[in-house]
């Protein structure tokens, strides 16, 4: 009744000198009794038509509070706008620092708001959330606001606007609860991007800044895989050994950092870089322990051996499979020259050598290292067999006594060369026979075969040529037909298979 | 590598240079000595005849031909091969040389009384035989003096003098002669450079397959040049063949012991060649334990 009394008198009369009185209460009241629109209005009525009167201000600014309640945020927004211009004509500064306050909240509710309406419009959302942190940057959720335009950006698929934004967060609020995520979500944009070292950048920056070790630690050797992967392995080497220093707790991934840098100075290996270069001169276990190691090999070798149950018995293979290499290399070349009492046990000594070095090797029963050592060590009886055969003889032997001399040789020699045959009889014994096996298993095949070629004679069998007698005065022909049957075989041919029977006859 | 050394060319050292040996053999004592499988220097040589053969019953009668034209030779080469069947061969080979007598240049006599002397391990007396064929081969039909040269160079690879061997077989002219081109693997296999009989037993093979003998000859060709499972298949096919010929047991011995480790087997098919023939060129027999006497093989599968 009140309201529409009010309505009936402002109607009839705009410009009652009690309008502003009449409008204010109808807004009261309809405030109230919760009318929202009939508030909004009444509320509206009273900020613009009466704006000089004292209660504009306040009217305007429950206005905007009438919409924030009624969850009607950029509404509300607009209304604490509108609140703000009106208190601040007026000066009331209480009403000035509700509306201040009100706004960046009515705008963050607004940009949540949107998100529930529609929850794919992610680039809608990201530029409302990032306005609200842009013009209220102290806005307590300035930064959750911000952070959500990044993450936004991101799901629109705007990947260099995500990072702009995360980027713009960090700069702002690097302290923030949020800033980890963000590093987070940078790095991994970035390598989704495949910017590998911008990437790898922020994967470093989020694990410095990151508190979980654990997090920190596999953000660490990301930024590491990512530095490799973009071709800066120097870099990558360097970030790897930080983390040994900075993770000191972690072994297992120590070992495995230092295995893949032990590796990679195995594989430069050859004749002029040998593997004893790099595992520095031999010394005691305790000065050997206080030493700085001469290479990743052999700082990996020295965590080997004090955590023996980490380590790869592939890499202390092929390290034991190249010291065999390397003392075989002289062995090979040495010749055995007179005189041979002092050649040869110098060559047998290496020998011994190389076959310690290569069985050591063996033993780890790492199938490939196994093989090529077993390859080797029937390649350096073998060789070794034939230093002696081709040994430089006494210069004042010829004739008859030098090959009696070769043929001794060649006896002692034959002995080595059995080794060498069983050697590689037995790596191919424990082969599948249906498998061709390794490069070194097909080697000592190879050459497995080939001495047995050589070695034994077999047993070939002949035909012996008969000729066929044609008959009484015929020209004879060669006899052709040793296929034929018995019975219409001609005398020759007849004969020949009774000779074949005798045992051992050709046929 | 060591290569091939014949028996023949070992050669005992002088008393003169007893004091090099010894130095020698000090040298060389610091040197363990361990079993070596097979004998490496061996040479396989003529086997002994041990049985004979029923003839069965052939054409007239020589002495009743030989009436009818005394100084034609097929008669008294005909009675050789009579006696031949029947395991006379002191007879046989007097027959022969009467039917030399009558014409020297008669090739069915040369041949056969050539095979008997390579069986008795009569070859100089053979070489001595067959020169004139080396020395005037037109004098004898193109076909017969291919089998000639061919079993001459038998003779001499027997010798252990494959050069000359292989300069026989020179001679023949037309190598795709089937026994000359199995003669021409078997010498090739026995040489210095086996490799190079690859190419001989293959044609060989190829011109006659069905050949126990070619394709036992292609079977040890194809196993040194390490295919191991064409060698295998060609032995047994060799087997199948003619299962009396020794070599496919031999040398599937050797394969199954050696190239693939599987020493049953390899037992079992020693064991049956040890049936067939003593004849051991690599010294096998010390290597399997023959006691046992292995059932017999099918043909052309593992035993």
């Amino acid at each position: 009744v009140v309201l529409e009394a009010g309505d009936a008198l402002l109607h009839r009369v705009p410009e009652h000198a009690r309008a502003a009185d009449v409008t204010w209460r109808q807004s009261q009241l309809a405030i109230a009794h919760g009318w929202t629109d009939r508030a909004v209005a009444d509320l509206d009525r009273m900020a613009k038509q009466h704006a000089t009167d004292r209660r504009a201000p306040l009217a305007a600014t429950e206005r905007g509070e009438v919409l924030f309640r009624a969850n009607r945020y950029d509404e509300a927004g607009a209304a604490f706008e509108a609140a703000l211009a009106a208190s601040q004509a007026q000066h009331a500064d209480s009403l000035v620092r509700i509306a201040q306050r009100a706004l960046p909240v009515c705008a963050y509710r607004a940009a949540d708001a949107a998100v529930a309406a529609d929850s794919n419009a992610y680039a809608h959302h990201a530029a409302r959330f990032e306005q609200v942190a842009a013009r209220w940057p102290a806005y307590e959720l300035s930064p959750l606001a911000q952070y959500r335009a990044g993450l936004a950006y991101g799901r629109a698929h705007q990947p260099r606007e995500a990072v702009r934004a995360m980027q713009a967060l960090l700069q702002a609020y690097p302290r923030c609860p949020y800033a980890g995520d963000a590093r987070l979500q940078v790095a991994r944009t970035f390598e989704e991007m495949h910017d590998l070292e911008p990437a790898a950048q922020a994967y470093l920056e989020f694990s410095r800044g990151e508190t979980d070790r654990e997090n920190a630690a596999a953000a660490w050797l990301k930024a590491a895989e990512l530095l490799a992967a973009a071709g800066r392995q120097g870099a990558a080497d360097s970030l790897r050994l930080d983390y040994i220093r900075r993770w000191p707790g972690d072994v297992e991934g120590a070992m495995a950092i230092m295995e893949a840098l032990a590796r990679r100075d195995l594989a430069a290996v050859d004749a002029q870089h040998p593997v004893s270069r790099l595992l520095g001169p031999p010394a005691r276990a305790r000065a050997a322990a206080q030493a700085q190691p001469v290479s990743h090999l052999a700082d990996y070798l020295r965590r080997a051996a004090a955590h023996p149950k980490l380590a790869s018995r592939d890499v202390i293979a092929q390290v034991r499979f190249l010291q065999g290499e390397e003392a075989n290399t002289p062995f090979a070349a040495l010749r055995l020259t007179q005189p041979l009492a002092r050649s040869v046990p110098a060559k047998k000594a290496m020998l011994d050598t190389v076959l310690v070095r290569y069985r050591r090797s063996a033993d780890l029963g790492v199938p490939a290292w196994a093989h090529a050592s077993a390859f080797r060590i029937g390649q350096a009886l073998q060789g070794f067999a034939e230093a002696l055969e081709n040994s430089e003889p006494p210069a004042d032997l010829s004739g008859d006594d030098l090959r009696a001399y070769r043929n001794v040789l060649a006896e002692k020699a034959s002995a080595f060369s059995a080794r060498g045959d069983e050697v590689w009889s037995q790596l191919l014994r424990q082969q599948d026979p249906d498998s061709t096996g390794d490069a070194w298993v097909a080697q000592a095949r190879a050459a497995l075969y080939g001495r047995l070629a050589h070695r034994f004679l077999f047993r070939p069998e002949v035909t012996f040529p008969l000729v066929e007698a044609g008959g009484p005065s015929r020209v004879p022909e060669a006899d052709t037909n040793a296929g034929a049957p018995a019975d219409s075989a001609a005398p020759s041919t007849r004969t020949a298979r009774a000779l074949a029977r005798r045992e051992g006859a050709p046929r | 590598m060591s290569g091939r050394t014949p028996s023949t060319v070992r050669i005992r050292p002088s008393a003169a240079r007893t004091r090099v040996l010894a130095c020698l053999a000090l040298a060389i004592a610091v040197l363990p000595v361990t079993g070596c499988g097979a004998r490496l220097f061996s040479r396989r040589g003529p086997a002994p005849v041990t049985a004979a053969a029923a003839r069965p019953a052939g054409r007239q009668a020589p002495q009743a031909a030989a009436a009818q034209d005394p100084r034609d030779p097929f008669w008294a080469f005909q009675s050789a091969e009579r006696h031949v069947a029947a395991d006379s061969l002191a007879v046989a080979e007097a027959e022969l040389h009467r039917a030399l007598e009558l014409d020297p240049a008669y090739a069915p006599a040369l041949a056969l009384l050539s095979k008997l002397y390579f069986d008795n391990g009569r070859h100089r007396d053979a070489i001595t035989l067959l020169e004139p064929v080396r020395l005037q081969p037109d004098a004898y039909p193109a076909r017969a003096r291919q089998m000639l040269l061919a079993g001459l160079a038998l003779h001499e690879d027997a010798l252990g003098d494959s050069l000359r061997a292989r300069e026989a077989l020179a001679l023949v002219a037309d190598a795709g002669a089937q026994q000359a081109g199995s003669v021409a693997a078997y010498v090739a296999l026995r040489g210095e450079a086996p490799e190079a009989a690859t190419a001989l037993a293959k044609d060989a093979a190829r011109h006659d397959g069905h050949s126990a003998v070619n394709q036992n000859n292609l079977g040890i060709a194809r196993l040194r040049s390490g295919d191991v499972d064409g060698a295998r298949h060609a032995f047994a096919d060799a087997i199948g063949r003619d299962p009396s010929l020794p070599g496919p047991y031999y040398n599937l011995a050797i394969l199954e012991k050696y190239y693939r480790f599987d020493d049953a087997t390899a037992a079992r098919w020693f064991a049956e060649y040890w049936n067939r023939s003593h004849d051991d060129p690599d010294g096998l027999r010390t290597v399997f334990a023959t006691g046992a006497t292995p059932d017999a093989p099918q043909t052309g599968a593992r035993p």
